[in-house]
């Protein structure tokens, strides 16, 4: 026992050897948990109180209830800005000038909504959009129906053109106040958070959780690696220490590591951003322990596949970033295609991330997330099976 | 001479770098990686499909059930996989066990808040307004009945609204998003319908004589049926994108990543340098006739090289899998700009730094914290001001902001403005780097 706690501190002396540990083991994974978490604002939560406003510009606004249904309805989702030419690149809608006049001619009016390709709130806006413009046809389409009426009994322009006005006016007015209005809850009852989704802080501080874990996680290839390369494994091999126990020590030194990185990470997350790790700590900490084991040990698979230090380094971030890519921790996997959710069960950060995303929005208890606990356990034990395999094969 | 010598040492800076498999890695297979995966992650059209979605009424009236067919309507088979239920409390079961993404719920009395003149008009003239030949009916009535008729059909009573429960699962927030919208959609169009018909009745009697009205009212009714049915509304929507392309994560990835990796690239050769330093071989060189600023320029354009053959091969690797950069030429001419820009980086590092660990620690550094800052994983756009203008000191925000200006369609006189602040940047980090070489060349 001795021995082996003399391992995982030795582990820790090695990496915290240097100051700038820190700034890769925690500075850094907060810095893109804010940021990231900045930037998702919109995707992940559209339409939402969470979600921040854009600005559209707007030429030709027209100057009466049609103007007025257009601006109530934007106002929902979007700052509204009058402006004679629409500027590059932003949200603008470019509204005839004379659109009264041609609804009432009986003509199709098509209205030009630009975006801002960029902007995680497209899908808002344009929806925003479809809704007024909706609104307005349909008020329109009853409008020119009476116009025909008018127009059969012969009577005059003016007349017709007055008819229309009013009666698309009206019907614009009398829709508000609703009469039914949609009310949106989640399992919670109602609570801003659940019933909007996991939000962008809750998303980010997940996913750069396991993608930064990770990285620490697999890093125990690099340093089996080096240790390899120089000797120094050898060197302890004919220790009296047994060859189990020097594994152990390493792995769990890296394990603790990564525990505690995650730790951190949920610390700063819930007190800086107050995600909602707290909502069920025992689950998020049997998800953490099967996750970082799981991590670890495909760390040492890695170690026993690979030759040299440069090859174990771009290795580690490279596949760091492409798990955590594929399990959804860059971005909600509900966006991607079917057959690309099936694939991702193939990876332990999908089922990590479905946990930690259970656990933060609607607080999942230790029985929620025992399916993705078993599937980490199940990953661990593969990746040491194949790693103890490989092990024996190259020793024979 | 002084030329091959050039040449000599920034080919050997380059085969070094080629020959090298972990960098190799780094450069070309993990930014081509993450551009496969995330090209493949939104392949398509972005969103979810055949969404599933609880529906149960708690209303009978024709109007809840016209609300509930939304759902099923065949434009909407690709996006939703509606399903009735019966049951509320098991059907909010399965959505908070993710196993629906939403549960509409149609209350009691939706139809009477949606039309409460139906009740009136039902109990005053037994007229049901809902029956199909409700037309005909109405013509058969006497004139004072069809007056009165308009008149309750014009009584408003105002009442608190009414709620239509969306009962969504919180981990599928766009899903959820899209069944509002839907919902939203289907609740704005009957509104409009019912008080579109009351209304232009009652302006229609104002303006028409009693006699035109009461021979032509068949006719309006028969027409506003229609309205019922799915009709071209007379306002349609363009979306358009300025550039004319429409936004693919896969292209603003591929450029993305290719400048992120790029940083590390470009960094790791001050670690080079000092391990030079460190190994003896650079003071061997010293002491040859090669002159000191030739040996820098030497190391310095080999990253330099290194740089833009990496830029030139993920920019091929990316364009063959399906990533779209921009004009070619316009992108060349960024590649050319930007690839100084981010070696000068390099050669700062490599001008102060004291070990080739400290090297390499401050350029993975500054290439991730650059990265964080700029927007090398979500569209800049979307980070706040603050961060956008702060990452203005990185090679990763202009890289960023060229390509995206492509994206955009930016010509040639557009992306001026940014080619001229990149290679300021440049000159600026180059600068910087003058007097820590003077420093260590002394």
């Amino acid at each position: 026992m001795r021995r082996l706690l003399t391992l995982i501190r030795s582990e820790f002396q090695l990496v915290f050897s240097s100051p700038a540990a820190w700034i890769f083991y925690l500075a850094l994974p907060l810095l893109f948990t804010f940021a990231i978490g900045a930037g998702l604002k919109g995707l992940i939560s559209p339409g939402t109180a969470a979600t921040p406003r854009p600005t559209v510009y707007v030429t030709h606004l027209p100057q009466n209830e049609i103007g007025l249904t257009l601006r109530n309805l934007l106002q929902e989702q979007a700052d509204l800005q009058e402006v004679d030419r629409l500027p590059r690149g932003k949200f603008g809608l470019d509204v005839p000038p004379d659109l009264m006049e041609r609804l009432s001619s009986g003509a199709q009016v098509t209205v030009t909504l630009v975006l801002d390709p960029q902007s995680a709130l497209t899908m808002a806006v344009e929806q925003a959009v479809q809704v007024a413009l909706g609104r307005i046809g349909g008020a329109a389409l009853v409008a020119q129906l009476g116009q025909a009426q008018l127009q059969a009994m012969a009577s005059t322009p003016d007349l017709e053109q007055a008819f229309f006005t009013r009666v698309l006016t009206r019907t614009l007015a009398a829709v508000e106040p609703a009469p039914v209005v949609i009310r949106v809850t989640g399992p919670e009852g109602g609570t801003p958070q659940a019933s909007a989704g996991p939000n962008s802080a809750q998303q980010a501080s997940a996913g750069q959780l396991i993608t930064w874990t990770l990285i620490s996680l697999l890093g125990a290839a690099e340093v089996f690696v080096a240790e390899r390369l120089r000797g120094t494994w050898q060197r302890l091999l004919l220790t009296p220490t047994s060859r189990l126990t020097l594994l152990s020590g390493k792995l769990l030194g890296r394990w603790l590591l990564g525990l505690i990185q995650i730790a951190l990470l949920m610390i700063a997350g819930e007190l800086l951003a107050h995600v909602g790790w707290s909502r069920s700590p025992l689950a998020a900490l049997l998800v953490s322990l099967s996750f970082a084991l799981a991590g670890v040990s495909l760390g040492m698979l890695l170690a026993t596949l690979l030759r040299t230090r440069a090859q174990a380094s771009g290795l580690v971030i490279g596949l760091s970033m492409a798990l955590a890519a594929l399990g959804g921790a860059w971005f909600p996997l509900e966006i991607t295609p079917p057959l690309f959710q099936r694939l991702a069960l193939l990876f332990p950060t999908t089922w990590t991330m479905q946990a930690y995303t259970a656990i933060l929005t609607r607080g999942a208890s230790v029985r929620q997330v025992l399916p993705a606990i078993g599937a980490l356990l199940g990953f661990s034990l593969l990746y040491f099976s194949l790693a103890g395999w490989s092990m024996q094969h190259q020793s024979s | 001479m002084l030329l091959r010598s050039l040449w000599a040492l920034t080919r050997k800076e380059v085969l070094t770098l080629v020959r090298d498999p972990g960098a190799l890695l780094l450069a070309l297979v993990t930014p081509l990686l993450l551009t496969l995966i995330i090209g493949a992650a939104f392949a398509g059209d972005t969103g979810p499909t055949h969404i599933p979605v609880l529906l149960l009424t708690q209303d009978d009236s024709p109007l809840a059930e016209a609300f509930i067919q939304t759902f099923y309507d065949p434009e909407l088979a690709e996006l939703l996989a509606p399903e009735r239920v019966t049951d509320e409390g098991a059907a909010r079961a399965r959505v908070a066990a993710d196993e629906a993404a939403a549960l509409v719920i149609v209350p009691q009395g939706y139809g009477e808040a949606l039309f409460p003149q139906q009740k009136l008009v039902q109990e005053a003239l037994g007229l049901d307004l809902y029956q199909p030949d409700i037309a005909q009916e109405i013509e058969k009535r006497p004139v004072e009945q069809k007056m009165r008729l308009l008149t309750l059909l014009n009584q408003t009573s105002p009442r608190p609204p009414l709620e239509l429960r969306i009962y969504s699962s919180p981990e599928r927030p766009v899903s959820s998003f899209i069944i509002q919208a839907v919902a939203r959609r289907a609740l704005e169009t009957t509104q409009i319908r019912l008080h579109g018909t009351r209304i232009l009745m009652e302006e229609l009697t104002r303006t028409l004589p009693p006699q035109v009205w009461e021979t032509q009212g068949t006719l309006l009714s028969e027409r506003l049926q229609q309205t019922q049915e799915d009709v071209t509304l007379p306002i349609v929507l363009e979306s358009r994108l300025p550039s004319g392309r429409p936004f693919r994560w896969v292209d603003y990835i591929a450029s993305s990543m290719a400048v992120l990796f790029l940083m590390f690239t470009v960094t790791a050769a001050g670690r080079t340098l000092l391990a030079e330093r460190e190994r003896g071989t650079l003071t061997r060189l010293l002491l040859t006739p090669t002159p000191a600023w030739l040996l820098l320029a030497g190391k310095l354009s080999g990253n330099l090289l290194s740089g833009l053959l990496q830029m030139l091969v993920l920019w091929g690797a990316t364009t063959l899998i399906g990533a779209w950069w921009g004009p070619p030429l316009l992108v060349l001419l960024c590649i050319l700009i930007l690839v100084p820009c981010a070696t000068g980086v390099g050669a700062l590092i490599a001008a102060w730094a004291r070990t080739p660990a400290q090297a390499g620690l401050s350029g993975i550094a500054f290439s991730l914290i650059g990265a964080a800052l700029a927007g090398s994983f979500l569209p800049r756009e979307n980070l706040p001001e603050t961060l956008r203008y702060l990452s203005l000191v990185t090679p990763h925000a202009w890289g960023i902001e060229l390509f995206t200006a492509l994206h955009l369609g930016a010509n040639l006189r557009e992306l001026l403005p940014l080619l001229a602040g990149t290679l300021t940047l440049g000159l600026v980090y180059y600068g910087l780097a003058l007097p820590g070489f003077r420093r260590q060349f002394s």
